[in-house]
């Protein structure tokens, strides 16, 4: 079982909006979840290196920069937009 | 003659040629299939008519007109939803994108309508690909073409039931953790994970991106050879993927299995039904039958995959979705006038329980404090898997296990229990966390319901799997297509 406080912690940095039943059901989730995880990887504590992203033996190709989206496609998706940009609320100070 | 949907994709290629069939009357037979049994099945989000039967008639014109044609033409492919079609509504199983039309396809979509595929439509899915059932879908319920009361599998559970129940012979799908194989197996159709870097993820709605990988299903090994081949290779707008050649792979498949050195691991067996480990034994003799060397081989660190993915995926995917935040895509919901606010109204409404528990555990396990002991240390272990697989592959050509521990199960048996959900993904996931190919096949029914076997390779060798999968097909037999409903004669 997680804390609802660290639930709800954990929540705003996700940027996520839950319920108070939501918070109360993923703490007990995540509880199970991770404590499951732990369980696993203290056993096997003698790993050493990290794993890093190769491309299965061979080279990666280069990143070649190359035209995107033309600007008025891009903001064809958008739910709101304002001139040439996307519309968004003015950041207030709650976080 | 057989009817229509009973055709694999390649004799499907063959009549349109051969001007036993024009392109317009597969594409009205597809749509009619689809009006006729879709309404019980639900594999399909949207249904694209107008553009198929454009294409169509463009391909019976260029065929009267002894004009060139792509190895594909004729052929009505289904596309999973998470895939970008320009212009036509790419949901991602989700709400949060449930009116989103991409203004570009992605690379696959792209290499497909190049080939000349009859793009029939784009397929349900569990949302943002978490899951397993396609139960997680935020649009409708999906179910298994050969039991209603069963799931098809997931994520991409609408594209193996579409192949199954005869509406495509073959379908794109995608895989993070078994996406593909897992459906593939329970729907009784042949689906594949290929190498990492084997195809391109521009246009694939990013769910993890190191394990992401497109994936062909269909009812033959022949035809899911012959959709890789369309797809496969180097794209400039996605770096992952790597500039290794990509081999003809319908010659693989009259190869047989002499001379290939097969192992069944002792950790890929654990806690498997029973039924489900026999079908699996006598896959193994079928290959040796055929000529394969049986070798032993162990996998000692396959114990950490299923907790070193539900933290990798999960990290992947918190950073991943964090683009679905109500300003450039997707429904907005209306914050105040606060711009934190809004995002976090807008994620909390749009996104379903399972991506929420996702992007919390991934949150989790990325924050301060918490990093080194879940992200590190996954990442640890995932070396250790590599490892462990690599030497595998120094004794083995072929590894073989069954794809899934269990037969399908029912709606809401494993809702309750999300650790119960991931754990059926335990014998999938390793191939995407080492990034080797991985295959899975029909190998006949248990209980009247589909049982899969799988087999992996070393990277860039998909055309073993061909191999292999072709001596296995032979043996078990192509799974038939299926009228929900219908009873089946025999295969039990």
């Amino acid at each position: 079982m997680i804390p609802e406080s660290e639930v709800r912690q954990i929540a705003a940095l996700a940027r996520l909006d839950l319920d108070d039943q939501e918070v109360r059901r993923l703490g007990q989730e995540l509880g199970q979840i991770l404590a499951y995880i732990e369980g696993i990887m203290a056993a096997l504590k003698e790993a050493d290196q990290p794993w890093q992203a190769r491309a299965n033996g061979r080279e990666l190709e280069a990143d070649i920069v190359a035209p995107g989206l033309e600007q008025a496609a891009a903001l064809q998706g958008a739910p709101a937009t304002e001139g040439p940009g996307f519309q968004v609320p003015f950041p207030g100070d709650a976080t | 003659m057989a009817l229509w949907w009973q055709e694999s994709g390649q004799e499907l290629h063959r009549s349109f040629l051969t001007g036993e069939r024009s392109a317009r009357e597969i594409a009205q037979a597809a749509l009619a299939r689809v009006a006729a049994v879709d309404t019980s099945l639900g594999a399909f989000l949207t249904v694209m008519a107008e553009p198929m039967l454009a294409q169509a008639a463009d391909q019976d014109r260029r065929r009267e007109a002894g004009g060139p044609l792509g190895r594909l033409a004729g052929v009505p492919v289904a596309v999973k939803d998470n895939l970008a079609t320009r212009g036509v509504v790419t949901t991602a199983g989700s709400a949060l994108l449930a009116n989103w039309a991409p203004p570009y396809s992605a690379t696959v979509v792209e290499r497909l309508l190049a080939a000349d595929a009859l793009i029939l439509g784009k397929t349900n899915l569990d949302e943002f690909a978490m899951g397993s059932s396609t139960e997680h879908s935020a649009f409708r319920k999906t179910v298994n073409p050969h039991r209603a009361d069963l799931v098809p599998g997931g994520s991409s559970g609408g594209s193996a039931a579409a192949v199954a129940a005869g509406m495509a012979p073959v379908a794109l799908g995608s895989e993070t953790g078994g996406s593909v194989r897992q459906p593939a197996a329970y729907c009784g159709a042949v689906g594949l994970k290929p190498t990492y870097g084997r195809i391109s993820r521009y246009g694939l709605v990013a769910f993890a991106s190191s394990l992401d990988q497109v994936g062909p299903l269909g009812r033959t090994v022949g035809d899911v050879a012959e959709l890789l081949a369309v797809i496969a290779g180097v794209d400039p707008a996605d770096p992952s993927t790597v500039d290794e050649p990509v081999p003809d792979y319908g010659e693989h498949l009259a190869r047989g299995a002499t001379g290939l050195r097969v192992a069944m691991p002792a950790e890929l067996r654990e806690g498997v039904d029973p039924a489900l480990s026999a079908r699996c034994a006598d896959a193994l003799r079928t290959l040796a039958t055929a000529g394969a060397v049986v070798k032993e081989v162990r996998l000692p660190h396959l114990a950490a995959a299923l907790a070193t993915y539900y933290v990798i995926a999960p990290a992947e995917a918190s950073s991943n979705l964090a683009r679905f935040d109500g300003v450039r895509y997707g429904v907005r919901q209306p914050g105040g006038d606060d711009l934190v606010e809004m995002y976090r109204q807008t994620r909390g409404r749009g996104f379903g329980p399972e991506v929420k528990r996702r992007i919390m555990i991934g949150t989790y396990a990325l924050s301060a404090g918490y990093v080194d002991a879940f992200y590190l240390q996954a990442q640890r272990l995932r070396r250790l898997l590599e490892e462990d697989f690599a030497r595998a592959f120094t004794e083995a050509d072929l590894l073989l296990s069954p794809t899934t521990p269990s037969l399908p199960f029912a709606f809401g048996e494993k809702s309750a229990d999300p650790l119960a959900m991931y754990a059926n993904d335990a014998l999938t996931l390793p191939a995407n966390l080492v990034g080797v190919p991985a295959l899975s096949v029909p190998a006949g029914k248990s209980g009247g319901l589909p049982v899969g076997v799988q087999l992996m390779a070393r990277p860039w060798q998909e055309g073993l799997l061909f191999q292999a999968g072709q001596v296995l097909e032979d043996h078990f037999g192509a799974m038939p297509p299926v009228t929900p409903g219908e009873r089946e004669p025999g295969h039990d």
